[in-house]
């Protein structure tokens, strides 16, 4: 299992665009990935758990990854967040 | 009889009888189901979201090039419709709950919604519009399953409805009704979109048809004008009839009008040209027939997505405008002339008390440069396609032309490194509506390629009258002396440099100015889509010298004396 924290960057927060692309990024792996902030906890293969997070600019945010690729699984989502989701 | 005024949809005239349509497609059912008809809920649900997602390819198959950036946003929402948990959630709430599926539906989604709306980020508390968005569209496929279009579509009549929907517009011309009425509807909705094309007269927005009408009362449909005239008396019936068989005359003498060169009574060749605002425009049949696009406003690329469109999206729709003009025509690509007041939250603007006199147009583009880079190489990369030219809006200074020609050959220079081809001799000029480069034209010509005159807001900063206030409307117009003397000292300038001068404002499609401003020396015209024809014919009516003379008997009017003669004039 592989814990990881990251930040929000992007100006708009993750809105639906961004919720589909980390899902369907994390659809691609076979491990279980957990977005965790504050108290609540989705799964992060589903755009309408993410988006429930109501994750604006500048929040904080744990992911958990768990399961036989966790690590490219890992890397490739976290690209995600550092690239803004491609967005300001 | 009585008439009733809506949003014109797709153009045509028509007469006929009703037959009205009712049923609210987004009225959920009440009450519990039973435990035996969970799983026929369950899967009228999953049919529901299966046919929501294939209507969305649809509309994504029909937009193709048109707006990227609702490309985008549907196909998130397809997304979402694919997205496992929320078809095992709602599952859950009808097995569980024993709700009926469209209730479900909407509860599942109301959830949401509420949820988002309980947090403090106001951009994403705005998202709560996908859902609602998302949550419409399910629960409309799962009722108008049962509806089938032939059922209640009748051919040779005009059909009134309370609303509709993209997929419906698309199949409802197989049904051959004569016209389409919609109570609601907004005419930038998908479904307007995609009713223009139907070949039939559609009009959104007839407020309480349903409930005025009566099945089978005799209409007459204007589909240009958004007019429908409900048991019309014998006088409108006999118009009808005459303008039905005038119609086909007057398309036919209205084409070889357009068709015969644009020239005024001694013969000088006038450019006429059209103001368009979506690249739509230009699909209209005049628009084959004339000189070129002297206005192409490109707001509407902001104002559709809330957000400037990249360089690469802005290319295709300019080239969709020069593909869709005559070879070789000029387009004049007027830049973002957006203010401050409509941008505050985005950019973190401070509140304009007068964004008139504010943060707009060619100001705005200097200080966000990044959003002007990006519209200045999305029009080079198109320019390779046919006769594209700048067009800076709000020029008060050279300074702003010189800095803004700075950053068109940086991005030249990036696009010649990227070796991506553009036209190098592309034209920049500027929109002549601040008095400061009337006043000064002689200077300003030397750094532009070409003057456009804006008449709406030159008249408003001469006089200092807000254009928007009704109260002053009538009492200050460009028949104002000094506003006509900064025309003409535009013109005069633009000929002593050997520079095109073209006039876009309201005044080139008003018949009273049309006269006034070929007397002050313009003979370019960019004027409205309906203008094309009365200008054209106005244009023929006179002599150049004939309207020198004119104009130099009546330069020391009024405002008011102005406008008399001239009226008088073309009542001759």
């Amino acid at each position: 299992m592989i814990k990881k924290n990251v930040t929000l960057t992007n100006k708009l927060g993750i809105h639906v665009r961004p919720a589909s692309l980390i899902s369907k990024t994390a659809s691609k792996y076979k491990s279980n990935f957990l977005i965790r902030k504050d108290d609540m906890e989705i799964n992060g293969k589903s755009v309408m758990g993410i988006m429930m997070l109501g994750a604006g600019k500048d929040t904080e945010l744990e992911l958990v990854f768990d399961g036989v690729d966790e690590q490219e699984m890992m890397e490739d989502i976290v690209k995600l967040f550092e690239d803004k989701f491609g967005e300001e | 009889m009585k008439e009733y005024i809506g949003y014109s949809i797709a153009p045509g005239l028509i007469a006929g009888n009703v037959t009205l349509v009712e049923w609210d497609i987004y009225k959920v059912s009440k009450g519990h189901i039973k435990a035996s008809e969970v799983e026929e809920h369950i899967k009228s649900f999953q049919n529901a979201v299966t046919l929501s997602i294939s209507e969305i390819d649809l509309l994504l198959t029909y937009l193709e090039t048109r707006a990227r950036e609702e490309r985008n946003i549907l196909q998130s929402h397809q997304e979402i419709l694919k997205d496992k948990i929320l078809i095992e959630d709602v599952a859950i709430i009808i097995r569980e709950e024993m709700k009926p599926a469209d209730r479900a539906v909407q509860e599942y989604f109301n959830r949401m919604i509420d949820h988002l709306s309980d947090l403090d980020d106001v951009v994403l508390s705005q998202r709560k519009e996908d859902f609602e968005d998302i949550k419409m569209r399910i629960i409309r496929n799962m009722h108008h399953q049962d509806i089938h279009i032939k059922d209640f579509v009748k051919e040779n009549k005009v059909v009134v409805l309370p609303e509709i929907i993209p997929s419906l517009v698309l199949s409802i011309k197989d049904s051959h009704p004569l016209a389409v009425i919609v109570e609601k509807g907004s005419p930038h909705s998908h479904s307007a979109i995609i009713a223009k094309s139907i070949g039939i007269p559609v009009i959104f927005n007839i407020e309480n048809a349903l409930k005025e009408f009566k099945e089978n009362d005799p209409v007459i449909v204007y589909g240009t004008e958004g007019k429908v005239i409900l048991e019309p008396d014998d006088k409108h019936i006999k118009e009808y009839e005459a303008l039905k068989k005038s119609a086909k005359k007057l398309f036919k003498e209205k084409i070889a009008l357009l068709k015969t060169p644009t020239l005024t009574k001694d013969k000088t060749k006038i450019e006429l040209m059209v103001n368009i605002e979506f690249p739509e425009d230009c699909e209209i049949p005049e628009v084959q027939y004339i000189d070129g696009v002297g206005l192409f406003r490109t707001e509407f690329l902001y104002f559709m997505e809330n957000s400037f469109p990249s360089a690469e999206n802005q290319s295709v729709v300019y080239k969709q405008v020069i593909e869709n003009l005559p070879k070789g025509k000029p387009v004049y690509v007027r830049t973002f002339d957006v203010g401050g007041d409509k941008l505050q939250r985005e950019f973190g603007l401070h509140k304009e008390v007068n964004p008139n006199l504010g943060c707009r147009g060619i100001r705005f583009l200097l200080k966000y440069k990044e959003i002007f880079r990006q519209q200045i190489r999305g029009i080079l990369m198109a320019s390779a396609y046919g006769n594209l030219k700048i067009m800076l809006p709000m020029i008060a200074s050279i300074k702003e032309i010189i800095q803004s020609c700075e950053l068109i050959e940086e991005e030249k220079a990036l696009l010649r490194k990227k070796k991506v081809a553009f036209n190098d001799k592309i034209e920049v000029g500027i929109m002549i509506e601040i008095p400061s480069s009337a006043i000064l034209a002689d200077l300003f010509a030397k750094h532009a390629d070409f003057f456009s005159i804006g008449t709406n807001d030159l008249t408003q900063y001469v006089l200092a009258a807000d254009r928007n206030n009704e109260a002053l409307a009538d009492e200050f117009t460009y028949f104002d002396p000094a506003v006509i003397e900064l025309i003409r000292k535009t013109i005069k300038a633009g000929k002593k440099h050997n520079i095109d001068v073209t006039l876009c404002g309201e005044m080139a499609s008003d018949p009273i100015a049309v006269p006034l401003l070929l007397g002050l020396g313009l003979r370019s015209f960019s004027v409205n889509i309906s203008g094309i024809i009365h200008v054209k014919k106005i244009l023929s009516r006179f002599t150049i010298a004939e309207l020198e003379n004119f104009y130099k008997k009546h330069q020391s009017n009024s405002q008011e004396e102005m406008q008399i003669a001239y009226k008088r004039l073309i009542k001759k």
